[in-house]
C-alpha cells in the first residue's frame, strides 16, 4: 500500500496525466485504430507492409508515454506555465465562434465570414470603437479579396446563398 | 612530375575556360533591365514570403505570367531573385509574430520571436538580413566554382544513402525538444504518425483516411504550418489583451526598448559569423540534394549551431547564433537549389520545377547540353544570384526599417484578427480547398494544447517533414535490393550518416542527462 500511495502521489501531476492519456491513446491506434484504418493488400514483392510505420511509432508512442508517466513529475517541476497559456472564457468563446465563421463561409462566403472573424476577434482583443473596426475589416477583406482573386487568380467561394450572383 | 605538370595544366585551363565563361555571362548580365529584375523580384519575393500563407511556389508562379515578355536572362533573373526573396522575407513573420510566412522560417521562428518579446525584434531581423546574405553569397560562389562537379554529387545519392541522411537529420528532434526531451520525442512521433495520413506511397492503399475523400492526399503542409504557429500566437496575444484590460501594441506588451536593441553590433555579428559560413555549407550540401529543400536545411543548421556555440543553453530562449544559423542554412540552399536543374536537368523541388518550365518556355533545355549551348546564360544567372545579395541587404533593410515599426506599433486588437483572417485567405488559396482551411484551424487547436502542455511543435513540424522522406528512402532501398538489409551496410556515404546519427544521439542522451542532473543538483542546494 506504501508503494501504492507513492505511486500514486508521484503520478498526480499534470505531465504524469498527459502521459496517461497519451497510453491510453497509443494503445487504441495500435490494436484499435491501425488494423481497423490501414489497409495492407499484400502485394508481392512489398517487403514493408504500409502498416510498419504507423505500428513502430504507436509502439513508440507508448514507450514514450510511459516514460512521461513515471518522470512526469520531474518534467513539470522543471517549468511554471504562464498566464497567457490558460484556457480562458475568451479562449473558449473565440474557438467556438470561429469554427463557426469558418463553417459559416459555405453558406455566406469567405468575404463575408472573414469580415465577422475579424470584427468578432477585434472585439474580443478590445477594440472599443465600432465604426472603425467595421471600416478596417472591410477595407482588409477587399484588399485580400483584390490580392487572391485578383492578382493570384484564386477563386474565392462565394458561399451557396450568394454562388451566381456575383 | 609530368602528372603534376599535367594536373596544373589542367587547373590552368579550366580557370581560363572558366574566368572567360564568367566574364562573357558578366557582360550579358549587366544591363538596367536585368538589374531592375533582380531588385523587382527580390522586393516581390520578400513582401510575399512575409505574409503566412502566401507560399514560395505561389509567388514564384505568380510572377511567371509578367515573364512571357521578357529576354531569357531577364525573366530567368526576375524568378531566381522572387525565390531568393521569399525564402528570406518569411523570417519577419517569423520574427514579429511568430508566425512563419514560409515553412524554412519556422527554425528562424524557434529564436527569432523570443527576440522580439524581449524588444530586440530589430536586432533578431538585421541578423537574419546578415545571415541570409552570407549564406546565400557563400553557395552561390561554390556553385559558380564548383557547378560541373556539384552535379555529380547528387548521382552518388541513391534510396539507401537518402535513407541514411534524413535518419540523422531527425535526430534534429532531440536538439530543439525544449525542455522536456519525452515531450519533443512523442511530439515528433505524432507528426510522424499524422503524415502517414493518406495514400500508401508504394502499394496505394489507403491509411487512417475514414472514409474522408480529402484525407486520400493527406494533409497540406502549409496550412498545417499556419495552423501550428499562428492560431495558438493568436490566442495567446488574446490572453495578453484581455490580461492588459484592453488594446495594446506589441511594444507596449515589450515595454521600453533600448534602442541598442534595435541595432546589431560588430561583435554581435562576428560571434554568429561561423553559424552563417556553417549554414551556408549545410545550404550548399542539403540543396544539391533533389527532394530536400530549404526547411530541413534551416533545422540541420540551426542544430549545429546549438552544438558548436559556447552558450548553447541560450538556444530556444532568444540565441542570436540561433536566428543566424537558421537563415544561414535556408538561404544556403538558394544557389545549390539550381544544380541539380542546371547540371543534370532534374527539378529538386516544386519552385525548381516551375522554373524548369521557365527555362522550357523560353526554348532552353537544362542539363549536360545547356553547358554546351547556353554556358553564357548559366553564367549570367550565376551573375543575377549574386547581385540578389546586395538586393537582399539593401530591400532587407528598407522593410526591416518600415515594417518593424509598423507591426510593433500596430494595435494587437487589429493585427491579430487580420493574421487570422489572412490564414484562412491563405490556406484556402493552396489547392482551392475548404478542407485546408479546416486543417488550419484543427491544427491550431493542436498546437494551442501543445503550448499549454508545454510540448515543443517544431519535432512536430520536423518529423511531419521528414517522416515521409525516411519511409519512402527505406522502402525505395529494399525494393531494389529484395529486402536484403544488407544494401544500408555496403554503402560508405550512408554509413558514415549512421554513424553521425548514433554519435548525435549518445551526444543529446548525454547532454539532457548532465541537465537532468544540474537541475536536481540546483533543487537540493536550494
Amino acid at each position: 500500500m506504501k508503494y501504492l500511495e507513492k505511486f500514486r502521489k508521484r503520478i498526480a501531476n499534470r505531465d504524469s496525466i498527459l502521459g496517461l492519456i497519451f497510453l491510453a491513446f497509443s494503445i487504441i491506434l495500435f490494436f484499435g485504430i491501425i488494423p481497423w484504418q490501414v489497409v495492407d493488400p499484400k502485394v508481392a514483392g512489398v517487403f514493408i507492409a504500409p502498416d510498419f510505420f504507423p505500428r513502430a511509432l504507436a509502439a513508440c508512442l507508448m514507450f514514450l508515454s510511459a516514460l512521461l508517466v513515471i518522470y512526469g513529475h520531474a518534467t513539470s517541476a522543471e517549468f511554471e506555465r504562464s498566464a497567457d497559456k490558460r484556457i480562458t472564457t475568451a479562449t473558449v468563446v473565440s474557438i467556438l465562434s470561429l469554427f463557426t465563421a469558418i463553417w459559416a463561409i459555405r453558406w455566406i462566403g469567405m468575404m463575408p465570414s472573414g469580415f465577422l472573424a475579424m470584427i468578432l476577434l477585434m472585439r474580443l482583443f478590445g477594440y472599443s470603437n465600432w465604426k472603425r473596426a467595421i471600416l478596417i475589416s472591410v477595407g482588409f477583406i477587399f484588399v485580400l479579396f483584390l490580392f487572391f482573386e485578383r492578382v493570384a487568380s484564386v477563386d474565392i467561394p462565394r458561399g451557396a446563398l450568394f454562388d451566381g450572383l456575383f | 612530375m609530368e602528372l603534376i605538370s599535367d594536373m596544373l595544366d589542367a587547373i590552368v585551363t579550366y580557370a581560363v575556360t572558366y574566368t572567360a565563361h564568367f566574364k562573357s555571362g558578366l557582360l550579358l548580365f549587366l544591363t538596367f533591365k536585368n538589374v531592375l529584375a533582380v531588385f523587382a523580384g527580390v522586393t516581390i519575393g520578400v513582401f510575399c514570403g512575409s505574409i503566412p500563407g502566401v507560399s514560395i511556389t505561389m509567388a514564384v508562379a505568380l510572377t511567371l505570367p509578367f515573364t512571357f515578355s521578357m529576354e531569357p536572362l531577364t525573366a530567368l533573373s526576375l524568378l531566381m531573385a522572387v525565390y531568393v526573396g521569399a525564402i528570406y522575407g518569411g523570417s519577419f513573420s517569423a520574427i514579429l509574430l511568430n508566425t512563419p510566412g514560409t515553412p524554412a522560417a519556422a527554425a528562424t521562428a524557434i529564436d527569432g520571436f523570443k527576440l522580439s518579446q524581449q524588444g530586440k525584434a530589430g536586432k533578431a531581423l538585421h541578423m537574419a538580413n546578415w545571415a541570409s546574405c552570407v549564406g546565400d553569397l557563400l553557395s552561390t560562389i561554390v556553385v559558380i566554382l564548383v557547378l560541373p562537379l556539384l552535379g555529380g554529387i547528387a548521382l552518388y545519392f541513391k534510396s539507401p544513402e537518402y535513407f541514411a541522411l534524413i535518419l540523422f537529420s531527425i535526430t534534429i528532434i532531440g536538439g530543439v525538444s525544449g525542455k522536456s526531451m519525452i515531450k519533443g520525442l512523442i511530439a515528433g512521433g505524432l507528426g510522424f504518425l499524422v503524415a502517414t495520413v493518406g495514400v500508401d506511397p508504394f502499394v496505394g492503399s489507403d491509411r487512417f483516411g475514414f472514409g474522408v475523400l480529402q484525407l486520400t492526399a493527406g494533409f497540406s503542409f502549409v496550412p498545417l504550418l499556419i495552423g501550428l504557429f499562428a492560431i495558438p500566437e493568436i490566442f495567446m496575444q488574446l490572453n495578453r489583451s484581455r490580461q492588459h484590460q484592453g488594446a495594446a501594441t506589441i511594444s507596449k506588451h515589450i515595454g521600453v526598448i533600448d534602442p541598442e536593441d534595435s541595432k546589431l553590433s560588430m561583435a554581435e555579428f562576428l560571434v554568429s559569423l561561423p553559424h552563417m559560413i556553417r549554414g551556408g555549407f549545410v545550404g550548399l550540401f542539403v540543396g544539391i540534394i533533389p527532394g530536400l529543400g530549404a526547411t530541413p536545411a534551416a533545422f540541420f543548421s540551426y542544430e549545429l549551431a546549438r552544438k558548436k556555440s559556447k552558450n548553447p543553453e541560450t538556444f530556444g530562449e532568444g540565441s542570436l547564433e540561433g536566428v543566424a544559423a537558421a537563415e544561414a542554412g535556408n538561404n544556403g540552399v538558394n544557389g545549390s537549389t539550381l544544380v541539380p536543374l542546371l547540371a543534370l536537368g532534374i527539378p529538386g523541388d516544386v519552385v525548381t520545377a516551375v522554373m524548369l518550365g521557365a527555362f522550357m518556355i523560353f526554348d532552353l533545355q537544362p542539363g549536360p547540353l545547356m553547358f554546351i549551348q547556353h554556358i553564357d546564360i548559366i553564367f549570367g544567372l550565376f551573375c543575377a544570384l549574386l547581385m540578389c545579395d546586395v538586393a537582399l541587404r539593401l530591400v532587407g533593410m528598407v522593410f526591416i526599417k518600415y515594417v518593424q515599426k509598423i507591426v510593433t506599433n500596430l494595435s494587437t486588437s487589429v493585427i491579430f484578427p487580420a493574421i487570422f483572417v489572412l490564414c484562412v485567405f491563405g490556406s484556402y488559396s493552396i489547392n482551392n480547398n475548404m478542407f485546408d482551411v479546416l486543417v488550419m484551424f484543427c491544427f491550431g487547436l493542436v498546437g494551442l494544447v501543445m503550448t499549454i502542455f508545454e510540448i515543443s511543435t517544431i519535432p512536430f513540424l520536423i518529423a511531419f517533414v521528414l517522416g515521409p522522406m525516411l519511409e519512402k528512402g527505406l522502402r525505395r532501398s529494399l525494393s531494389i535490393s529484395d529486402g536484403d538489409f544488407m544494401i544500408f551496410f555496403t554503402s560508405p556515404i550512408a554509413l558514415g550518416f549512421f554513424a553521425l546519427t548514433m554519435a548525435t544521439v549518445f551526444s543529446i542522451a548525454r547532454g539532457s542527462a548532465k541537465r537532468r542532473k544540474f537541475n536536481s543538483d540546483t533543487a537540493l542546494e536550494k
